[in-house]
């Protein structure tokens, strides 16, 4: 092998590494020039390093990989609810989808339980009929760690195309206006016999999809051709 | 006038989220080039390559325009490899080189592909030899021989000391001096 030891003694490895990148002041430049005169090993390690700075530029890349990075414009807190529900029959399965269910019918005042026939509501009458902004924030907070969760769980199964529309959500949730949210909990009160109806409604008909009844009530969305559409899937 | 990286990520938090596409197409290039030759595998490159600008999305918010944009994203896709390479075990590694190992079999030799093999060998060479080196000193190596950074840009990427990068900069040039030098007396 005919590599040439280190130069240990010579105390020269940062200013060396300045000079060869062009980096090194008047100063350093001085100080290696008139080093390398006096000593062979660093001048023949500097010659050394020219070379693996030639090899090394033979590693040119020319091909490029197809980034996107999926993002949509700016929409409403309830628009970016209405999608995350929609996202949600793909992970039916996993907890996320029925814990953020739980989580926007509690914060409706209703509740929420899984028995024999499938999903099913109740108002929850003892609770305050007003809601105030700060329970809209905390909606807006729950709901942001778990479409966080979600992304998580799709990133480990690899799901890239999920994985973009959740991180997309998710910046969008955290841009929903303030003025949204304060809807949100003022509108809650006008829902509830709403959702009286909607209950009578799920009790009838099996196997709704609960997220889209909900939240076209919620936005005043009266399109129909959703109701028929089975829960989970 | 084209707008500055700090512009479009004003212009992308503000709403119009189509303009992140932009810092997309002005870094993609860099950021490939980076997580390749710390991966040193194209399908492990191209998916921490979408990985960085996905969380550099996600995470826009948190950027703090007092550093620069090139030097947070390249931090970004610098842990995303490092959590890649802690993840591999030695035996991914080992069926990879024996892969690469059989696809550069020569195919022909007139004179002028010759060449091309001899070029596409110096390659595999450096690439092994990159490979080989502890991944500390290949991150400084590979953003400063193929990304052109500063040192000092390099010292601030990865919040260690100037004195450290150059150092690194110095082991990390004589360790590749001594793989390649024993490359030549082979070739
Ligand atoms: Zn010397």
């Amino acid at each position: 092998m005919s590599y040439t030891d280190k130069t240990p003694n010579c105390n020269m490895h940062e200013a060396m590494v300045s000079y060869l990148y062009d980096e090194a002041s008047v100063e350093e430049c001085r100080q290696v020039e008139a080093h390398l005169v006096e000593c062979r090993s660093c001048k023949e390690e500097l010659e050394a390093f020219h070379r693996v700075r030639g090899m090394l530029q033979q590693w040119q890349i020319d091909d490029l990989p197809v980034v996107r990075v999926e993002t949509t414009a700016r929409r409403s807190f309830f628009e970016v609810l209405r999608e995350l529900f929609t996202l949600m029959p793909v992970w039916a399965k996993a907890t996320g989808a029925v814990a953020a269910l739980m989580l926007v019918l509690a914060a409706l005042g209703t509740e929420v339980s899984i028995g024999k026939q499938g999903f099913s509501l109740s108002a929850d009458i003892t609770r305050s009929n007003k809601r105030s902004a700060s329970d809209a924030e905390q909606i807006r907070v729950d709901l942001r760690v778990m479409v966080n969760d979600m992304i998580l769980a799709s990133e480990r199964q690899q799901k890239d195309e999920l994985t973009m529309k959740l991180v997309a959500l998710e910046s969008q949730l955290q841009s929903a206006h303030q003025s949204d949210l304060v809807r949100l909990a003022a509108s809650i009160e006008d829902q509830r016999a709403r959702i009286k109806t909607i209950e009578r409604d799920i009790d009838r008909r099996e196997g709704l999809n609960l997220a889209d009844i909900l939240f076209s009530e919620l936005t005043n969305d009266r399109d129909e051709r959703r109701t028929d559409k089975k829960i989970g899937d | 006038m084209e707008l500055s990286d700090t512009q479009i990520i004003e212009r992308t938090l503000g709403g119009d989220t189509d303009a992140f596409n932009l810092l997309v197409r002005r870094w993609e290039r860099h950021i490939y080039g980076l997580t390749l030759r710390m991966l040193g595998r194209d399908d492990e490159a191209k998916d921490a390559t979408q990985e960085t600008f996905l969380s550099a999305y996600r995470n826009l918010s948190k950027f703090r325009g007092e550093a620069k944009f090139s030097s947070w994203i390249y931090r970004i896709a610098l842990n995303i490899c490092n959590t890649r390479l802690r993840g591999r075990s030695r035996f991914v590694i080992s069926i990879e080189e024996q892969r690469e190992e059989s696809g550069f079999e020569p195919v022909a030799d007139t004179n002028d592909l010759g060449d091309n093999i001899q070029q596409q060998q110096i390659t595999l060479h450096v690439r092994r030899a990159l490979q080989s080196l502890p991944a500390e000193m290949r991150q400084v190596i590979v953003m400063k021989e193929y990304e052109g950074l500063k040192f000092s840009e390099i010292a601030d990427i990865l919040g260690i000391p100037l004195s450290t990068v150059k150092t690194r900069m110095y082991t990390g040039l004589s360790e590749m001096r001594k793989r390649l030098e024993r490359l030549r007396e082979a070739i």
